[in-house]
């Protein structure tokens, strides 16, 4: 017989009633409406002609120009999650890791940032190359004084010995253009039966060194970009004795302003100046603090409190890779001195789009459709709204050279379901069911599924929506002809800001499923693409592809859905930490510790 | 002992009568959910927060305070989808509150079929029994259950098909009974074991009565007040086990509401929108507690022996 008197149980009832209340009280995201003006002058700046540009050999002349208010000195944290998987300039392979590896490595050419607009200028070279035969030979000459962080000088033997590295197995990894350029073969697979690597095959005929600091590759087709690929990190110049193999890839040998004094997997890796680097040699880094200091493993959560709250290093940290937590928005939004935290830009050229199988979709009424019912604001929405991206009507990015906005089939963002049915309509068998597949990382893909659902159902699809762990996502959609999914979504990049890697890999008939997401297929265009490869001139091509971009549109072969952004976090006293425009994180190479 | 004086027992203990109606209030609230969506103009699927403006903000969080509670959306909306917290949660009670309930009517019928049974049976069938339920104890059940659904899905279901709603719920319903009767079985064995002793089963026995006409007549009528104890404390249970295996994204998926999920949703949103975790738990608390509590005074109304 319980003792507890009607009243006595009403206290503690009410007490708990009261702290569930209490608890529960959460301000509204409207509760900061007078900060709305400022809120969207912070918003990410995508969509913005973000176009890099060839620099002269003028340009190319070091020192980097200064950033007023920078200065010298200090120790910078980089905390990210995750430890960078490869470190071996021949294995480095998206943008986070070109950026952060531009600390210690340098390169034939290189994107330098001045007032948030890159430009592309000789690094190693004295300019961005210069090219004769239509194309097909491209000569690079070395600049005087830059030397290995043991004070020996780099020579265009290096600069070979590291692109002849690419060929080796194991290295499939890095980037796969040096390869079939140089041998005038269709891929990879079969550019290494020509010539495998130093190791096997001794000297690459097709890249000659005349001197020590002249470096000259003959292509047997003309090729535009060569300029474009010898920025990216695997034409970093290796020396021969000090190629210690998977040694390599821990702890690489610096040319760079700082060496690496100690990296411990997946722990920490800590950077400090390379005695030997010249200014006057380096138009792109700015090297002002004295220490680098990464740490990984520590959850973005954490570090981002850390950061935003300046404890512990907090203050002097910053992330390349971490993004700012979901979780923390809304708080970033309504604290402006947090909000000046936040470090957000356009991800490089990062586009996000509604995929559609062509081979399973076929009728382009059907896929017309779905262009018009995409929900993009509310499928935006449970991603972050702006804090992802702007909406986009091109297949490219803004980011690349010779972009065009166009926009084929105008639409409203929250869809046009009347306009959709219309297209239903015309199809030529009716359609009632569609697949759509999605990895399970996060549960705002869930909710992505359940919009797509929702919109899809009001134009009288019911579309199937399955989850699928990121593993089997990636092989089922990317592996394999006989996918059973028609719509997925998918964020993608070209390798560099051109878009001669857009179209030719990804829109042939007769490539795989791995390079033609889409399986899209058009006669015509094929015959376009082969007629612009022989194009030797890299502005002439871009001009040509894009125009022929919009006939690839017209098909409707995927729906563009957004120009990425990223929003990462820095410290108080991190100075001049601003989104890379190709890269798409924060540029190292411009940081600075402020005064305090 | 009679039904009435255990009625006169229960009705004297005022927890038990104040959980019972907290019980019936929930139950009545989940069979009539469909009737009270329709009084209140809500429904569970539909995603107000994108359909209508001025409920979600640009990045998906309630732009009113406290999660979005309005004089519309009592509750709140949810943030992300926007779909109204109320409707959500009375649906939500109807996923956990069915499978709660046909897993225990399937323990029921199991565990007294089996459990009486072995208790009157012989020796042999006694010890088959007693290693049977030990290999049931012993067995990993949760991870068992975490890793049957992604297996049923591809074997039984076309990757171009949704699972149907069904088989979601006659999965969770089948492993809840599989290893829930154990438990039951166990105890009616023993109670059937000294219950063959008394007198009126001799005498039955002596006046020639099958063994079915025994065990259906004579013993069963006396076990019925540990099974309803049993079950009682056991749907509670399956109602917590439920909502953590959907949190843990392997119970009942997109679009059947349910609260599992929904406590799911709250953690990732609990630092901007913490109003959106409180409404599941606490309901979930309320309910599994009021369940409890139920249970508790059932037993203490059953048992005479029992003093507080």
């Amino acid at each position: 017989m319980p003792v507890f008197t009607p009243r006595a149980t009403a206290v503690p009832a009410l007490a708990t009633a009261a702290a569930l209340l209490l608890c529960s009280c959460s301000a509204g995201a409207g509760a900061n409406t007078g900060a709305d003006k400022a809120r969207n002058s912070t918003a990410a700046k995508s969509g913005q002609r973000l176009t890099a540009t060839l620099g002269t050999a003028k340009d190319s002349q070091g020192p980097a120009p200064e950033i007023p208010g920078a200065r010298k000195g200090g120790t910078v944290n980089v905390a990210n999650e995750a430890d960078f998987p490869h470190l071996d300039p021949q294995k480095i392979y998206a943008g986070e890791r070109y950026s952060t590896s531009l600390l210690w490595g340098r390169q034939l050419t290189q994107y330098q940032i001045i007032h948030g607009r890159p430009r592309l200028v000789g690094d190693l070279s004295t300019d961005t190359g210069t090219s004769s035969d239509g194309g097909r030979t491209w000569t690079y000459h070395l600049k005087n004084g830059i030397a290995w962080e043991d004070g020996k000088p780099v020579t265009a033997q290096q600069v070979k010995y590291g692109i002849e590295r690419t060929f080796a197995p194991g290295f499939e990894v890095g980037p796969t253009y040096w390869q079939p350029w140089l041998t005038g073969t269709k891929d990879l697979t079969e550019a290494v039966k020509k010539y495998g690597g130093p190791k096997k095959d001794g000297d690459l005929e097709a890249i000659e060194t005349p001197d020590d600091r002249t470096i000259v590759f003959h292509f047997p087709q003309p090729q535009s970009d060569v300029p474009y690929m010898a920025s990216q990190s695997s034409s970093s110049p290796v020396r021969k004795d000090k190629d210690t193999g998977t040694g390599y890839d821990v702890k690489p040998f610096a040319t760079g302003p700082y060496k690496i004094v100690e990296h411990k997997l997946n722990k920490s890796l800590t950077l400090e100046r390379n005695p030997y680097w010249k200014p006057e040699t380096d138009s792109i880094r700015h090297a002002y603090p004295d220490r680098f200091e990464f740490t990984f493993g520590k959850a973005a959560l954490n570090t981002a409190q850390e950061v935003f709250n300046g404890q512990g290093t907090g203050a002097t940290t910053l992330t390349t890779k971490d993004k700012l937590p979901p979780e923390l928005i809304s708080t970033v939004e309504r604290d402006p001195a947090k909000r000046k935290l936040v470090v957000s830009g356009s991800q490089g050229a990062y586009t996000q789009d509604l995929y559609i199988r062509n081979d399973r979709v076929t009728d382009p009424e059907v896929r017309k459709a779905i262009h018009y019912l995409f929900p993009r604001e509310q499928a935006r929405q449970v991603l972050g709204g702006r804090y992802a991206g702007d909406f986009a009507t091109t297949l490219s990015s803004p980011a690349v050279v010779g972009w065009k906005k166009y926009d084929l089939y105008p639409v409203a963002p929250t869809g046009d379901i009347a306009k959709a049915k219309e297209h239903l309509a015309k199809a030529k068998t009716k359609v009632t069911k569609l697949t759509y597949a999605y990895p399970t990382e996060s549960p705002q893909d869930d909710q992505v599924a359940q919009v797509l659902a929702d919109a899809f159902a009001k134009a009288g699809i019911k579309l199937v929506v399955k989850g699928l762990q990121p593993g089997a996502f990636n092989d089922q959609i990317f592996g394999g002809e006989d996918s059973p999914y028609d719509l997925f979504l998918s964020t993608n990049s070209v390798d560099w800001p051109t878009p001669s890697t857009l179209l030719p890999l990804g829109y042939e008939s007769h490539l795989d499923a791995v390079s033609n997401n889409t399986r899209y297929s058009n006669p015509q265009v094929d015959k376009e693409l082969s007629r612009i490869a022989k194009i030797g001139d890299a502005q002439k091509k871009a001009e040509e592809l894009i125009g022929l971009e919009e006939t690839v549109m017209k098909d409707v072969p995927l729906v563009p859905f957004l120009y990425k952004s990223i929003s990462q976090f820095r410290g108080e006293k991190i100075g001049g930490a601003a989104t890379h425009p190709i890269y798409g994180v924060p540029a190292l190479a411009n940081v600075y510790v402020k005064n305090s | 002992m009679a039904a009435v004086s255990v009625a006169h027992a229960f009705r004297r203990d005022r927890f038990g009568i104040v959980s019972l109606g907290v019980v019936g209030f929930f139950l009545l609230l989940s069979a009539a959910a469909p009737l009270v969506a329709a009084l209140y103009g809500k429904n569970p699927t539909e995603h107000y927060g994108q359909n209508e403006t001025g409920l979600l903000s640009p990045e998906g969080l309630p732009l009113l305070p406290n999660g979005g509670v309005s004089a519309q959306h009592w509750f709140g909306i949810e943030p992300g989808l926007g779909r109204d917290v109320l409707t959500q949660l009375l649906y939500g009670m109807r996923t956990s509150l069915l499978i709660a309930l046909a897993s225990a009517a399937v323990v029921a019928v199991i565990g007294v079929v089996v459990g009486v049974t072995v208790g009157y049976l012989s020796a042999l069938v006694d010890r088959a029994f007693t290693f049977v339920c030990n290999v049931l104890l012993a067995f990993p059940a949760l991870l068992f259950l975490i890793t049957l659904g992604p297996v049923i899905q591809t074997r039984f279901v076309g990757p171009g098909e949704d699972e149907p709603a069904w088989m979601q719920f006659a999965v969770l319903i089948l492993v809840f009974s599989a290893f829930g009767w154990v438990p039951l079985a166990m105890v009616l064995r023993t109670v059937v074991r000294s219950l063959r002793e008394r007198e009126f089963v001799e005498a039955a026995r002596a006046l020639g009565a099958s063994r079915r006409h025994i065990v259906f007549r004579e013993l069963l009528p006396n076990v019925w007040a540990p099974v309803l104890v049993h079950l009682t404390l056991a749907v509670p249970a399956m109602v917590t086990t439920e909502a953590a295996l959907s949190f843990l994204g392997v119970g009942i998926n997109e679009p059947i509401p349910d609260w599992g999920r929904m406590i799911s949703r709250g953690s990732d949103v609990f630092y901007d929108d913490p109003t959106y975790m409180v409404f599941p738990g606490a309901s979930l608390l309320v309910f599994v507690l009021a369940f409890n509590l139920l249970g508790d005074a059932v037993r203490d109304a059953l048992d005479p022996h029992t003093v507080r």
